[in-house]
């Protein structure tokens, strides 16, 4: 029979037991609720603060 | 009275150092000495190097030789335990089995080493630097307190005078919230101020390396050894450092100092907020203009630093975790490895949008500030084993109130710093966090170096003798580049190029051997675009190296750059008088 942990565990990618996945979802409830506030802010035109760097690799070896 | 040696900072020790009065086999003996005696209580350090006294004789005869090094020569420093070392085991706090660190030293140590500094050991760190608390180590000043976390270690270590400076890393307030309860200095630098590479990452745009001192001298002198480009770390910026202790003791009056009321007022407990309004009022004596000001944004700031830390550190820890080494971490740090799965992609990409929209906010704020001063912490050190406190009339997880102040600064990589700001009733030591800008010039993509300052010569060269070319598309790229030059050498240009009346001057004159002496100027300015074309293309191919087929033109500034030199390379001629 289906537990209906199992798609935590999935996500976790670890064999863990189904009380182990029920405490981490209570443990990840605050910041959940934190980055559900986070969601409401309308950043459509913003990009985010990373920069693709594809001249990275050739700039290795400079002096510390 | 005489302060002991260990309690000294680096900005008296130094002096005597340097003139030979004090022996820094003297000094590093005092700090192993406190070590011996107190840290059996503190818990402070994981281990002690057994070369102490053999740094602190080399560094003993150096200086005699008349060899000093600068202000942290022979100065005993406490390197936190998630920095690489080549002569100190690295663990991360970490017992966890099959996770090991190489014994090589990390950029910071490195650097540290070169200064003259001796490595004393490594203080303790929560468990992969996470978390604010550094089990087992106790604030020494009161034993069943806290000392905060991660760089729990350094800031006892260095309160209780085991070590002269400290190392700390900070990705949420790691290395000022430790200094504020332990009433020391804390530095987080600009994000790419310092570099990472040899730290442990826990969150790569969010980690920065920095120091924790007795003083704000002593924070500056160990920047100045920390600070400057490394390629090793892909986020650590190339760009000019300054002599930080220059800065220092600058007068109060005319500063305008920010207080932003919302976020950092809202809840604090009363001794805290006593202790900072009084800095805040004292600092208005002295001169300061009081500017407030509010950030509402600020509001999303706990699910924004919570997703980004969150899913980098499981990115991390994912091997570990999937083969079961996890379950061997401490269950705190355990519980946030593994919860860091439940962050989605588009929450995390969220919070690097609000990111976004946050600095330009801090921005606009320092339009009109100099400075941002408020309470490092809402809250003193809390209990060991206390995971809740009363803050402000109202019971708060120490996990959420701990770095509610401290976290915006790392997603924003302005630098703060946490000075000393008195202490409570109780005898408990309260931090102010001061934030302030550091302004980096830009930096473009694969422009680098010597060619860079040469390419940017020639534009101010062609305006001072008044050389015109019949068409110049590139100008606004070279007007770009004008702000990526190093600030001397951006002032040499300037002042070349400001002398623009050189050749109406030569030409009204009437003298021949002026005109002959002008024409020569012209046609070294051609030779000189050759000799730097013939460089640029050497240091492109040194750089593109295995690259087979690569067209020499790409790099130094980009494409156009090549071809611009090439085409207006030989107008220079038809230019003579």
């Amino acid at each position: 029979m289906t537990n209906p942990t199992d798609p935590y565990r999935d996500i976790l990618g670890v064999d863990v037991t189904p009380e182990r996945v029920c405490e981490n979802l209570a443990a990840f409830d605050d910041i959940r609720r934190e980055i559900v506030k986070l969601r409401q802010l309308d950043l459509t035109d913003v990009h985010p603060a990373i920069v693709f760097e594809p001249t990275a690799p050739y700039r290795k070896g400079g002096a510390r | 009275m005489t302060q002991p040696l260990w309690a000294q900072p680096i900005e008296s020790l130094a002096p005597k150092l340097k003139a030979g009065t004090l022996s820094p086999v003297a000094l590093t003996q005092a700090c192993l000495d406190r070590i011996a005696q107190v840290d059996g209580k503190l818990q402070s350090f994981i281990h002690v190097s057994s070369t102490a006294l053999e740094q602190a004789r080399t560094a003993e005869r150096e200086i005699k030789a008349g060899n000093w090094r600068g202000p942290l020569h022979g100065i005993p420093v406490g390197v936190k335990d998630n920095y690489l070392t080549r002569d100190m085991p690295t663990t991360a706090g970490t017992v966890a089995p099959d996770i090991s660190f190489p014994l090589r030293d990390s950029a910071a140590a490195a650097r540290l080493r070169k200064a003259g500094a001796v490595l004393i050991g490594k203080t303790r760190t929560h468990e992969f630097a996470w978390g604010n608390v550094t089990p087992p180590v106790h604030n020494p000043w009161d034993l069943s307190r806290v000392p905060s976390g991660s760089s729990g270690g350094s800031g006892a270590a260095l309160a209780a005078g085991l070590c002269t400076a400290a190392l700390g890393s900070d990705t949420g307030g790691s290395i000022r919230m430790p200094a504020s309860v332990t009433n020391t200095v804390g530095l987080k630098a600009t994000f790419g101020r310092v570099s990472r590479d040899g730290v442990v990452p826990h969150s790569w745009s969010l980690d920065h390396a920095g120091p924790l001192t007795r003083t704000v001298s002593d924070a500056a002198h160990v920047l100045n050894v920390l600070a400057g480009y490394d390629a090793a770390d892909p986020a650590c910026q190339d760009q000019p450092t300054p002599d930080y202790s220059k800065a220092l003791r600058k007068p109060i009056k005319g500063l305008r100092l920010g207080v932003c009321r919302n976020h950092f007022f809202e809840r604090n407990q009363p001794d805290v907020e006593r202790a900072v309004e009084q800095a805040i009022t004292d600092l208005a004596a002295q001169g300061a203009t009081v500017r407030e000001f509010e950030i509402p944004l600020l509001e999303y700031g706990l699910g924004a630093i919570f997703a980004i830390e969150l899913a980098s550190s499981t990115a991390y820890h994912d091997v570990s975790l999937r083969a079961g080494r996890t379950a061997h971490y401490k269950p705190d740090v355990r519980s946030l490895v593994e919860i860091g799965r439940f962050v989605t992609g588009p929450d995390y990409l969220k919070a690097e949008q609000y990111r976004t929209v946050l600095m330009e906010e801090f921005r606009k704020a320092f339009d009109n500030v100099d400075v941002i001063l408020g309470p490092t912490t809402p809250i003193t050190a809390w209990k060991i084993g206390e995971w809740t406190v009363d803050v402000g009339g109202k019971q708060e997880s120490v996990l959420a109130a701990s770095w509610r102040f401290t976290y915006p600064y790392n997603l924003t990589g302005l630098p703060a710093i946490s000075v000393p700001c008195g202490f409570t009733r109780a005898g408990l030591p309260v931090g102010q966090r001061l934030s302030f800008v550091e302004r980096f010039e830009r930096r473009p993509q694969a422009y680098r170096g010597q060619t860079g300052s040469q390419s940017s010569i020639v534009p101010a060269m062609d305006a001072l003798f008044g050389v015109g070319h019949s068409d110049d598309p590139l100008k606004r790229f070279l007007d770009e580049l004008h702000h990526y030059r190093p600030v001397p050498h951006r002032r040499f240009v300037e002042d070349l190029a400001a002398q623009s009346k050189l050749r109406p001057f030569v030409e009204a004159s009437g003298s021949l051997s002026l005109k002959e002496a002008f024409n020569a100027c012209i046609e070294q300015v051609a030779r000189f675009r050759t000799r730097h074309l013939e460089y640029a293309a050497s240091y492109i191919n040194k750089q593109m190296g295995a690259l087979k087929g690569n067209d020499p033109d790409v790099g130094t500034g980009g494409t156009p750059f090549m071809k611009y030199l090439k085409k207006h390379r030989d107008e220079n001629s038809a230019q003579v008088i």
